[in-house]
């Protein structure tokens, strides 16, 4: 564009020449992004098919059949769709949507790509929840609710000091992110402490296999509790979307812009943490899909969170039905899904890194 | 429509910045305000915005106390434009100025049909309605701040406030916008900016409100508050005004 150096002269008319051609020519029409959608539903649908068909106990598509409208026959078959690889499929939908979901509207609240939501503590806590119940000799069910119990307690400590904080100055998003960093380690080195009071002959294995996260436990009922708080934490973040557009501009404007920063940010990171507490109960400290996803959705759609937050479900659903595939099937023993998505979310950040270096460069 | 801000005093904490400070804006007007850097400038702004309570003092529009007005009642009468800046993702500029809708609806809604055609309309409004599908990240300081203008006028607001439109543009973008808000105002626009040249309150103000360590110094149309005297004490170093023909004030510097 024109500098400072251009003689002031050219820099007017060619201004005025701009403003005369603009009258008449018509604006190229928007980027539209509904064949991305086609296309993620479609991979979706098509990695979901593959993801039942395929495991170490092989079904042809005809047991699907029997399980549904011939169930004398089906036996086996039916235990292991039903049972197994259904509610692990569906897990990893949820799971790789939910997280992906709330990282892209926690980029978008805190104005920053390389934000998290497990900076704001819920994955600490919940971890520290699920190992408690472990050490406690907690039943399942027992587990999972001191996990998600553990996971938004400690959101409501990061929200408490954060705005306490934030009273006495300053830009409150910052802030909250300190905080929360903060509560994280603390957490962190409380989940240590389980892990090292632990029995090591049994219980330290249990909380060392919890943690470091996997579908391969998933039954049902393990479903079923998890679906009602990620479902809970990503519906009002895709009915929020719009006004998410309007804080990444910051505090200020978004307030000149008519909306309430506060209320709209207690419930994005109430959602988000929701959904990281929630997924942690079930299937561990699942890392790198809420960072990395949200930048993939972003090359694809744009930066407009309306088209973002589902783009980012969708891949997410895929990539970590992906990841849980290969988890399955590498190698002769289950890889740990949590290990897989770290392995494969590194490199991925560190393209990242040089790619958007190399675009300003 | 008028604006009136009543004998406000505002700061943050236990500082007090601005002291008792009155001026108008009504629709039709260009106020620029000027001042030396810390003279209180942004703060009289964030108050009249909402953003910071008043210690005491008032800000009315039409006679009504606005301090008890909702957020989106606020955002429809007053139009916020800040300085061009470069937010962390590359929205499209349409999609910059529709976010200014959302004044317009509810908390779960977004743009329709309508609100693309009201910013598309504001965008067409600054001539700049051939950058609607470019990314907002990517334009010049100048087209940026005119998205910014474009995307007030999508709010639909009466008057708008303005920090510093020309900063950071080279002078031919400064021309432009300024040339865009003396057609707005002439259009039934109310507007307040602030500058730091002297010379663009000559070229686009009906009135000028001078101000030096919180307080107004001088308030009224630019040839009569702009004088030698009023700029010097403001700005503290030595200047001349001279006339550059056709009617139009210039401002020279001294350097000693």
């Amino acid at each position: 564009m024109t500098t400072a150096a251009d003689p002031v002269v050219e820099d007017c008319q060619g201004h005025s020449q701009d403003r005369s051609q603009t009258d008449l020519a018509a604006p190229e029409r928007a980027p539209r992004t509904w064949p991305v959608f086609v296309a993620l539903w479609a991979a979706l649908i098509i990695l979901t098919i593959f993801s039942l068909l395929y495991g170490r106990y092989s079904l042809p598509w005809q047991s699907w059949w029997r399980v549904f409208f011939d169930q004398d026959s089906a036996g086996l078959e039916s235990i292991v769709l039903l049972q197994v690889r259904l509610p692990r499929v569906l897990a990893a939908i949820l799971i790789g949507g939910g997280l992906s979901v709330s990282g892209a509207a926690f980029q978008g609240l805190f104005r920053n790509p390389m934000a998290s939501p497990d900076m704001l503590g819920a994955y600490a806590g919940a971890g520290f929840g699920a190992s408690i119940g472990i050490l406690l000799g907690f039943g399942i069910l027992g587990i999972q609710t001191l996990g998600l119990v553990g996971g938004l307690v400690a959101l409501l400590v990061v929200w408490v000091l954060g705005t306490a904080a934030t009273r006495l100055g300053g830009d409150p998003t910052l802030t909250l992110i300190l905080v929360g960093i903060t509560v994280q380690e603390a957490g962190m080195a409380l989940i240590r402490l389980t892990e090292y009071v632990a029995d090591p002959h049994g219980k330290l294995a249990a909380i060392t296999f919890w943690l470091v996260g996997g579908l391969s436990a998933v039954n049902p009922n393990d479903l079923k509790f998890a679906a009602v708080p990620i479902l809970l934490g990503v519906i009002p973040l895709l009915l929020l979307r719009w006004k998410l557009n309007v804080l990444s501009f910051g505090e200020e404007e978004a307030k000149a812009l008519g909306v309430n920063p506060w209320v709209i940010r207690a419930v994005i990171v109430l959602c988000t943490a929701l959904i990281s507490a929630a997924v942690v109960s079930v299937a561990g400290m699942i890392r790198w899909v809420a960072l990395v996803i949200p930048h993939f959705a972003r090359m694809v759609v744009g930066a407009n969170h309306k088209a973002l937050l589902p783009a980012s479900f969708l891949m997410g659903s895929c990539y970590l039905l992906l990841v849980d595939d290969c988890a399955r099937g590498l190698f002769a023993l289950e890889v740990p899904l949590g290990i897989l998505t770290s392995l494969v979310g590194v490199p991925f950040f560190l393209y990242l890194i040089y790619r958007t270096r190399r675009e300003r460069a | 429509m008028k604006i009136s801000v009543e004998q406000i005093s505002a700061g943050y904490g236990n500082k007090t910045v601005i002291h008792d400070i009155s001026l108008e804006v009504a629709s039709g007007e260009v106020i620029c305000l000027l001042g030396a850097n810390g003279s209180g400038k942004t703060t009289l702004f964030k108050t009249i915005l909402g953003l910071i309570r008043p210690l005491s003092g008032k800000v009315c529009v039409d006679g009504e106390d606005i301090s008890h007005w909702p957020r989106q009642r606020l955002a429809k009468t007053l139009g916020y434009v800040p300085q061009a800046h470069t937010p962390p993702f590359a929205y499209s500029v349409r999609d910059v100025v529709l976010m200014a809708r959302s004044v317009h609806s509810g908390p779960f809604a977004s743009p329709g049909k309508h609100d693309i055609a009201i910013a598309e309309e504001a965008l067409d409004r600054l001539s700049i309605l051939r950058l609607a599908h470019q990314r907002y990240t990517e334009l010049s300081g100048g087209e940026r701040q005119l998205v910014l203008i474009a995307r007030a006028l999508a709010q639909q607001a009466q008057i708008l406030v303005l920090d510093e439109p020309t900063s950071n543009l080279d002078f031919g973008n400064q021309m432009l916008v300024l040339r865009h808000v003396k057609e707005l105002a002439q259009g039934g626009l109310g507007l307040l900016m602030t500058t730091h040249f002297p010379d663009f309150a000559f070229l686009c103000a009906t009135r000028v409100a001078l101000m030096k360590k919180g307080k107004i110094l001088a308030i009224d149309y630019p040839e009569k508050t702009l004088t030698q005297a009023s700029l010097e004490e403001a700005y503290e170093t030595p200047l001349r005004i001279a006339d550059a023909g056709l009617g139009m004030r210039v401002v020279v510097p001294r350097l000693n």
